[in-house]
């Protein structure tokens, strides 16, 4: 597979050279240079590819009419890398297409290559708009337990999910307050009150820390007990000023002539309704041009919401209190010791769960007439196989190309069942039956992500497979290279007169093979062949329709595929691709945000590092937590 | 679904200690003014479908009087002289670079083109939302987003928010799709009973100021906070807060609403026995199931959500919703009506028959849904009518043919009298790709929004 992007690390002194002389394309020298864009590169894209890719309506929705030139091109950057890689791959022009020459292609490629190639890591330091990111469901579920003790999961329940944007429910720009979410915050935090004046009588936990006695109640005490709950909701310091607001808040309602319980709940639901509690507050430094390390405790929310979901613990805040938590080596020991904790169980569930697709492991339509033995349990094993292996991962610190293939897997007996694996393959049978157990694997027909029964169930229909659906998973989330959607005016199958049951393969064949779908196709149908063996709840299976499966197909670079062990050596092959998807994907749900220019050097970072010694998931992460977006911001535009 | 009695001592529980707080904001003293004031006012409502409707068994053969209905249709026979269908209409603004459905649902009600972006950005407000901006503030909710299905994640460069939401607050916030319906029920009558309201006294007066008691001090208090907060922060975030605030007014508001019942326009003032009104026969009764308030099928959970609806509706809790069978390119299965396989790819029917008939067959069960709230609307009196009178709800979706998705002769349906402004009972064959915000401009003018466009609007549509 070819290498999307390739980023030339450019030396400030050749930067300055580049800067005080206008770029080639526009240069009197230039006349004859055969990857200028307006002597020569325009009216070849022009002539090759705006037959169909000009003006808005245009195939797949790609203009490339309408950059005008290099600056423009850069801007579009993605379109432009896309462009660059069909061109690569010769998947464009499509076949049937007038197409250029060798020597045309390479100009073209050439004239991209020096386009979107240079990235000078040394002056990108932007990091990024500093988005105000409010608490997700998970993450107000978590703040609460953690605040009160108690595991109400109120959020969960009854909050109106989350918008999600890059496919993550805890992007800033996306994360919207809206009057309904308002009025959910309010009447969640008269429950959490409610749940917490339950508890009265119990000499100790969450009653005596946040209510207290009223008799134990003197201005000192309560203050010390307020500044305590508000510290460690608001997740920092608290003002004495916002204390003393509460201090008055509570006598005025005692003035009133309501009981200390009461006035203690007013104060409760002012904290939980607080923008500190319900948003990530970080301070901007109004005096600073530059962009500025944000400060510990920052810091410490930063990485507990990446890593848990929800905020900082106790020794993580005592570490900002002492301005420790931004020395490298003790930033390295924390997230050493976080990943290794239970708690980063929330990277599975919110950073694999969405980005693989795992959330919907439990609800999936499944066609049940079809697949009756797809009951409960068995889901919730095929989802418990998937999260432990990614667990192993996390905490045990595995290379990470273990997502595509790895030699064990965790199974219980419903699921060794559902695989056919063999008495000698089954986990111990008895009363750990329905526990899971770690198994070796010899045969890589399982092993490793993608073949795991959850995945390839969610990729397929409720009652058969998705041959197209499965292929685009892969080159989307995987190796990050999604063709673009079908055309609006897809043509249609041809209809099977004869009433013959015909394998879907063939049947997708015959819809590929118009030209209009064949170049998309081409690219994605030869995965999903290679995943025919599993049907649609993810079993092995030798035949379709009484026919047998052929699982073999050419992808467009000519890799010859035949079932998915050979898909697993594609991927393999292609781990360049793939690490750069993962540290992508990372990078944006560590951020809460999209990703700019700058943030390619933190990705090519990560893709050397896994080629100079195939990468670990601690590896991983700390690029992403020490790199200058994850440490530092900047003050808003205004 | 069965309509027995029900545990409402369940039902009505109240929200623990939530604190009651009073009118604090003085009302907007400018609204638009419905077409009714002292009468009974337009209440609207936009339903979607998903993934486009097999149109042949959808669209009446001949122009005029609706005589023989489609199949899909046929669950509105009884109700159908309160039904125009309304055939030609076009969605221009649904069509999107690099994607089919996701700029379907994100700009259906928008009237224009959504950006084409991970984060969400639409050119405007929806429709109802603009109606809900200048009415809603005489109700308890300014509007609902009703839905059934959480949103998918998305696709193509668009975000998840485009499919899984149709109604927009502003450009980059969607209304909170509310979904629960135990959740709903308890936000919209919280411990009060559902009380029919007294069209003929006054319309409601500018609420009073209150005193201050240590509850109103706790949104005092955190208002103060976002305050000064919104002073530091960039012109985004600042967005953020100000939703915050409205939030905050919107709490608010809510309560103070039902403290100050003598001064509104409801027939009762806050009861001495909160249940009482409960068994007011002309409110419907409501089984909202135990445990996480989702009834089981798909069925059960539809009606149980349309019934809050025309609750909110007959009670005057808002005049404003939208409703979404599910999000756009919708994957669920809906088995109950024999259509095995995911609703999208059955709307990728590569015209094969059975694919024609199992996706015919989803379309009518939603219509099935459908019908069976106009019926419920229909029985409800109100005034000289009934609650189906005074309605005006369309019932649509932003794709035609899902294996085509075009845009245009899009199928779509207005029921309901809207006060006089809706003649029923035909079939409108308008000229083809007549912009379908034409329908939505009327709309707004029926609730008492006067605008000369709304997106690509041309004019109304003449439905009286």
């Amino acid at each position: 597979m070819l290498v999307r992007f390739r980023l030339l690390v450019v030396s400030s002194m050749f930067l300055l050279v580049a800067a005080c002389c206008t770029p080639g394309w526009a240069q009197p020298g230039q006349r004859d240079n055969p990857l200028s864009w307006d002597r020569n590169v325009r009216g070849l894209f022009s002539r090759y590819c705006w037959g169909c890719h000009k003006a808005e309506d245009s195939n797949g929705g790609v203009d490339l009419a309408s950059d005008t030139d290099p600056r423009r091109i850069r801007s579009n950057r993605d379109t432009w890398e896309t462009v660059q890689f069909v061109l690569m791959d010769k998947s464009m022009p499509p076949d049937g297409a007038k197409q250029p020459s060798e020597e045309e292609r390479k100009w073209m490629l050439g004239f991209l290559e020096e386009t979107l190639g240079e990235i000078d890591c040394q002056t990108l330091t932007d990091p990024g708009p500093p988005p105000l990111r409010r608490l997700n469901r998970v993450e107000y579920d978590n703040a609460i337990f953690d605040l009160t003790g108690l595991d109400l999961s109120i959020a969960a329940e009854t909050f109106p999910p989350d918008t999600s944007s890059y496919g993550f429910d805890n992007i800033g720009a996306a994360l919207a307050m809206t009057p309904v979410q308002v009025e959910q915050y309010h009447s969640a935090a008269g429950q959490v009150v409610e749940a917490l004046l339950a508890l009265r009588g119990s000499a100790t936990g969450p009653y005596q820390r946040i209510i207290g006695d009223d008799s134990a109640s003197g201005q000192q005490q309560l203050r010390q007990r307020l500044q305590r709950f508000s510290d460690k909701a608001f997740r920092r310091p608290t003002a004495a000023s916002w204390v003393e607001r509460l201090m008055t808040l509570y006598q005025q309602s005692r003035d009133h002539g309501e009981d200390h319980e009461t006035a203690m709940g007013h104060v409760v639901t002012a904290v939980l309704m607080a923008p500190q509690f319900l948003l990530r507050i970080e301070q901007n430094q109004p005096d600073e041009g530059e962009p500025y390390r944000v400060d510990d405790y920052e810091l410490a929310s930063r990485l507990s919401f990446f890593l848990w979901s929800r905020p900082p613990d106790a020794p993580l805040l005592k570490l900002a209190a002492r301005d420790k938590l931004r020395q490298p080596e003790v930033l390295r020991q924390q997230m050493e010791r976080m990943l290794r904790d239970a708690r980063s169980e929330a990277l599975v569930k919110n950073f694999f769960g969405q980005w693989l697709g795992l959330r919907s492991v439990l609800t999936h339509p499944v066609d049940s007439d079809q697949f009756p033995e797809l009951d409960d349990r068995l889901r919730h094993a095929m989802l418990a196989e998937a999260e432990a292996c990614l667990m192993e991962m996390i905490q045990s610190d595995r290379p990470v190309i273990e997502l595509i293939d790895s030699d064990y897997t965790y199974l219980n007996a419903s699921l060794a069942q559902h695989y056919q694996f063999s008495s000698e393959q089954m986990p111990a049978q008895g009363e750990a039956e329905q526990t899971l157990q770690r198994i070796s694997l010899t045969d890589r027909r399982r092993g490793g992500l993608l073949t795991t029964a959850a995945l390839l169930m969610v990729q397929s229909d409720p009652n058969r497979t998705n041959i197209p659906r499965r292929g685009n998973y892969i080159a989307d989330r995987i190796l990050g290279d999604p063709p673009p959607p079908p055309p609006p005016d897809a043509p249609e199958l041809e209809t099977v007169a004869d009433g013959r049951q015909v394998p879907l393969r063939e049947r997708f064949e015959k819809h590929s093979a118009s030209p209009n779908c064949a170049s998309c196709h081409a690219k994605i149908d030869p995965i999903g062949f290679a995943l025919e063996n599993y049907d649609a709840v993810g079993r092995w299976r030798a035949e379709d329709a009484g026919q047998p499966i052929d699982s073999t197909g050419t992808m467009p670079d000519g890799f010859e595929l035949s079932g998915a062990v050979s898909l697993k050596d594609m991927l393999l092959e292609s781990r360049q691709a793939f690490v750069r998807t993962l540290a992508k994907q990372m990078l944006i749900y560590a951020l809460g945000r999209g990703l700019m220019d700058a943030d390619r050097c933190i990705i090519e970072s990560i893709v050397s590092a896994d080629a100079a010694q195939p990468l670990r998931f601690a590896e991983l992460t700390w690029i992403v937590i020490s790199s200058r977006p994850f440490l530092n911001r900047r003050n808003p535009d205004y | 679904m069965a309509r027995s009695s029900i545990s409402r001592r369940t039902l009505l529980r109240g929200a623990g200690v939530a604190v009651a707080l009073p009118w604090l904001e003085a009302m907007p003293s400018v609204a638009g003014v419905a077409a009714n004031d002292s009468g009974i006012p337009t209440r609207i409502a936009f339903f979607y479908v998903p993934n486009g409707v097999h149109m042949p068994a959808w669209k009446p053969e001949a122009e005029g009087a609706l005589t023989e209905l489609p199949s899909i249709l046929h669950p509105l026979e009884s109700v159908k002289d309160r039904v125009v269908v309304i055939s030609n209409t076009a969605a221009a603004h649904c069509k999107g670079k690099g994607g089919s459905h996701e700029p379907t649902g994100g700009g259906y009600l928008v009237g224009d083109k959504c950006k084409h972006s991970e984060v969400p950005e639409v050119a405007n407000a929806s429709v109802d939302q603009v109606a809900a901006r200048e009415v809603g503030w005489k109700t308890a909710v300014d509007s609902l987003a009703l839905g059934i299905d959480p949103g998918s994640r998305g696709d193509h460069g668009y975000s998840g928010t485009y499919m899984s939401n149709i109604s927009w607050r502003n450009k980059t916030t969607p209304a909170a799709l509310e979904l629960n319906p135990r959740h709903l029920y308890e936000r919209l009558f919280n411990s009060q009973p559902p009380r029919r309201p007294d069209w003929n006294s006054a319309a409601s007066k500018p609420q009073q100021q209150r005193p201050a008691t240590p509850a109103s001090g706790v949104v005092d208090l955190v208002r103060e906070q976002a305050q000064d907060l919104q002073r530091q922060l960039g012109y985004q975030d600042r967005q953020k807060l100000q939703d915050y605030l409205e939030g905050l007014r919107s709490v608010e508001r809510r309560i103070a609403q039902s403290e100050s019942e003598p001064f509104g326009h409801h027939a009762d003032g806050l009861a001495s026995d909160p249940l009482a009104g409960v068994d007011d026969p002309a409110l419907p009764k409501l089984i909202i199931p135990d445990g996480r308030g989702i009834p089981e099928t798909y069925e059960d959970h539809v009606s149980l959500m349309l019934d809050i609806l025309t609750l909110a509706f007959q009670t005057d809790q808002t005049r404003v919703a939208t409703f979404m069978f599910s999000y756009e390119k919708s994957g669920r299965q809906y088995k109950e009506v024999r259509a095995p396989g995911s609703h999208h790819s059955n709307s990728h029917h590569n015209n094969e028959a059975e694919k024609h008939a199992a996706l015919t067959r989803i379309n009518t069960l939603h219509m099935q849904l459908f019908a069976r709230m106009l019926r419920r609307m229909a029985e409800t009196p109100e005034a000289e009518g009934t609650l189906l009178d005074h309605v005006m709800i369309a019932y649509g979706s932003g794709i035609s043919d899902g294996n085509k998705h075009n845009n245009d002769n899009l199928p779509l349906l207005v029921a309901g009298g809207g006060n006089g402004r809706v003649g029923g009972g035909r079939h409108l064959l308008l000229p083809e790709k007549t912009p379908i915000c034409n329908l939505y401009l009327e709309m707004l003018s029926a609730v008492g929004v006067q605008r000369d466009q709304f997106g690509d609007s041309t004019g109304t549509l003449g439905l009286a």
